[in-house]
């Protein structure tokens, strides 16, 4: 009887083992920046960011200011890795396994860059695999020709190798100012940035196609949002190597004021546009701007949420049997045609039209653009915005409808604050930081979280749990309201295109249970909460497999 | 029977050596000469109609041998844009002379 008992005791003991890696799968909550050696890094990491090729999720990628995360990095400033998935696997969401870890940041030739690398974005969608990643780079041996000695936007194609510099105007010029944000369309056909240059927007033409592109010269030392075509496939027949200003009115006047908070309606397969379906580079882009003339409704430097659209006519051609176009296989094509549409609008107005009587940014879209979510301190966007916190909000700009994302499920907001949302494809599921404590009764870790808000389930998940489900650093069946050490908060979700899985960054390194019991097997819970807020190095990038399919 | 069998093997040798000659007549439509087809008949186009201040031909596709299909935009002097598929192929399967027509025409 007690060898029956202590048998299952030693089984109950051993289970979480084996289910944190000793059956070769990965853990629920991994490490996705590991060293070489498969341990912790020594120099902080951030900005992870997934390829969105549906549930495949085949790429991450982020930046580090480690040095041991493929062997030879010795130049001592922040670079891009690369991160491929672990194959097999397969578009029913199994979890996701670290696979080959490269070094995207380099100089011409495979040296090493001679300046930081950093803030990583990754194409491909529904229909398309990832092709290119993007990134910033204050590196002046990454292309030949660069001088003018400050942060530039890079796209690199991963299938060819080619490294190209698109913080560029569209006579080829390199910018006369640094560029501090880059996003990519799903394609990687059109690419968005951020700079503080004056000479990018495309001020004449001569060519049909370009015309309603062109605006005024933004005024310097505000930053601007532009659109770069880097492709002539599809729907961006005639526009390749035009470079515009996005972030102007519609009739394009420059913003005078600063716009930055990227984010990219990135486009892809689907339906929708004129009726028809199809499959778009990304039509739309999303900031935040402190401007007061991109709109008649806005006439406050406080920062408010744009939307730049910049779609174009096409003609759709069936072929009678598939054929190759621009290397794929394909029984009908979109040819563009035109100038683009282009079309400025303030987003963070409530039903009334009124502007929100607060600071709005930090927006994400769907791919369609369908929705965005962004954070607000205005407290006239929803209905009834008490809590005096800055909140997450979805707005379905077809509708001018407004949903609360930062709250319990009960439909009270969020009793701190909250921000850095991110949204998948349908727009249905937002993850989020946020200070809150009253989103999810699990909470007691007193630290900063990422939530999950199922929208169609109504359940407003706690998604920064330990690789054992846990709520991390909460006190166990206790009334006290905290921990006796409050760890870092765990902040910047990122996710993959169905919510597959996350990304997030933290400092406490029991996320990762299985990893941190070998690298640090005497730290507990208190200990851990007390590095993560006294080692910078120990903020790292994790992957949270959240479900299959 | 000899006359109509013979008389019948002529007729079907004829028939061959036409259709021979037909597709010999008939080389592959090449990109220049439908380009060239297509553009004459969008100039026409925006002669007749005097709403049409500009229009380009833009990409093109070989659809067979004989039929290539281009996209065609053009700009409305009240701003709108039209666009249409422009297709430029032989006129029938006998000659080499080369037609332009504009099919799914849209104007928004």
């Amino acid at each position: 009887m007690r060898i029956t008992a202590l048998a299952l005791i030693a089984a109950v003991l051993t289970l979480p083992a084996v289910a944190e890696g000793k059956t070769g799968k990965p853990p629920k909550m991994q490490l996705l920046s590991k060293s070489a050696g498969g341990g912790f890094p020594n120099g902080p990491s951030h900005n992870g960011v997934f390829s969105q090729d549906r549930q495949l999720a085949s790429l991450a990628a982020f930046d580090s200011d480690a040095s041991n995360i493929v062997p030879k990095d010795a130049n001592g400033f922040t670079d891009v890795f690369l991160v491929h998935r672990k194959r097999p696997y397969s578009d029913r969401g199994e979890p996701w396994q670290r696979g080959r870890v490269s070094l995207i940041s380099r100089a011409r030739g495979g040296g090493p860059a001679n300046g930081r690398s950093y803030a990583p974005d990754l194409d491909g969608e529904q229909s398309n695999r990832p092709r290119c990643i993007a990134f910033i780079s204050e590196a002046s041996n990454l292309v030949p020709g660069d001088t003018n000695g400050v942060a530039d936007a890079f796209v690199k194609n991963l299938r060819t190798g080619r490294l190209q510099r698109v913080s560029v105007n569209s006579a080829g010029q390199q910018a006369n100012g640094p560029s501090t944000e880059v996003k990519i369309d799903g394609h990687c056909d059109r690419v968005a940035f951020v700079a503080d240059a004056t000479n990018l927007a495309l001020t004449a033409t001569g060519k049909l196609a370009w015309k309603s592109a062109v605006s005024g010269v933004p005024a310097a030392g505000a930053s601007q949002v532009y659109v770069r075509v880097i492709d002539s496939r599809t729907d961006n027949s005639a526009l390749k190597g035009l470079t515009f200003l996005a972030s102007a009115t519609s009739a394009g006047e420059p913003g005078n004021g600063a716009s930055y908070d990227l984010a990219f309606a990135r486009g892809g397969g689907g339906c929708g546009r004129q009726g028809r379906c199809g499959d778009f580079s990304g039509e739309a882009v999303f900031f935040a701007s402190q401007a007061t003339n991109l709109s008649n409704a806005d006439p406050d430097a406080g920062a408010d949420i744009y939307r730049r659209s910049f779609d174009r006519h096409f003609v759709r051609l069936r072929f009678p049997h598939a054929r190759n176009v621009d290397g794929e296989r394909v029984r009908s094509t979109l040819v563009g045609v035109g100038p683009m549409r282009m079309t400025t609008r303030l987003m963070s107005v409530n039903s009334h039209g009124e502007r929100g009587n607060g600071p709005s940014d930090q927006p994400a879209a769907t791919d369609s653009g369908q929705y965005v979510v962004f954070r607000t301190e205005a407290s006239n966007l929803l209905g009834r915005d008490g809590n005096h916190h800055a909140d997450v909000v979805r707005l379905e700009p077809a509708t001018g409808n407004y949903e609360a994302i930062s709250r319990t499920r009960h439909g009270r907001l969020g009793n701190g604050p909250s921000g850095h949302p991110a949204i998948g494809r349908t727009g249905q599921d937002i993850v989020f930081e946020s200070s809150a404590t009253n989103l999810n009764p699990n909470d007691r870790n007193c630290a900063g979280d990422v939530y999950h808000l199922d929208m169609p389930a109504n359940f407003q998940l706690l998604a920064s749990i330990d690789s054992r489900d846990n709520v991390p650093n909460a006190p166990f069946g206790t009334p006290t309201p905290c921990p006796r050490v409050v760890a870092a908060p765990i902040v910047n979700p990122r996710v993959s295109y169905y919510l597959n899985y996350m990304l997030l960054e933290s400092s406490y390194v029991l996320l990762d249970r299985p990893l941190a019991k070998k690298v640090f097997p005497t730290v507990g819970r208190t200990g851990a909460a007390r590095r993560s807020t006294r080692d910078p190095s120990l903020h790292q990038v994790y992957l949270r497999f959240l479900s299959p399919r | 029977m000899r006359k109509l069998l013979a008389t019948s093997l002529l007729g079907v040798a004829l028939l061959l050596g036409g259709a021979s000659t037909a597709t010999a007549a008939r080389p592959p439509l090449d990109h220049a000469a439908a380009l060239a087809n297509a553009e004459q008949a969008a100039r026409q186009l925006a002669r007749q109609d005097r709403r049409i201040t500009d229009w380009e031909i833009a990409r093109g596709f070989r659809f067979t041998s004989t039929k290539w299909v281009f996209a065609w935009w053009a700009q409305l002097g009240d701003g709108r844009i039209c666009t249409a598929q422009l297709v430029s192929r032989y006129r029938n399967s006998r000659q080499r002379k080369v037609v332009s027509y504009f099919r799914s025409q849209d104007c928004s």
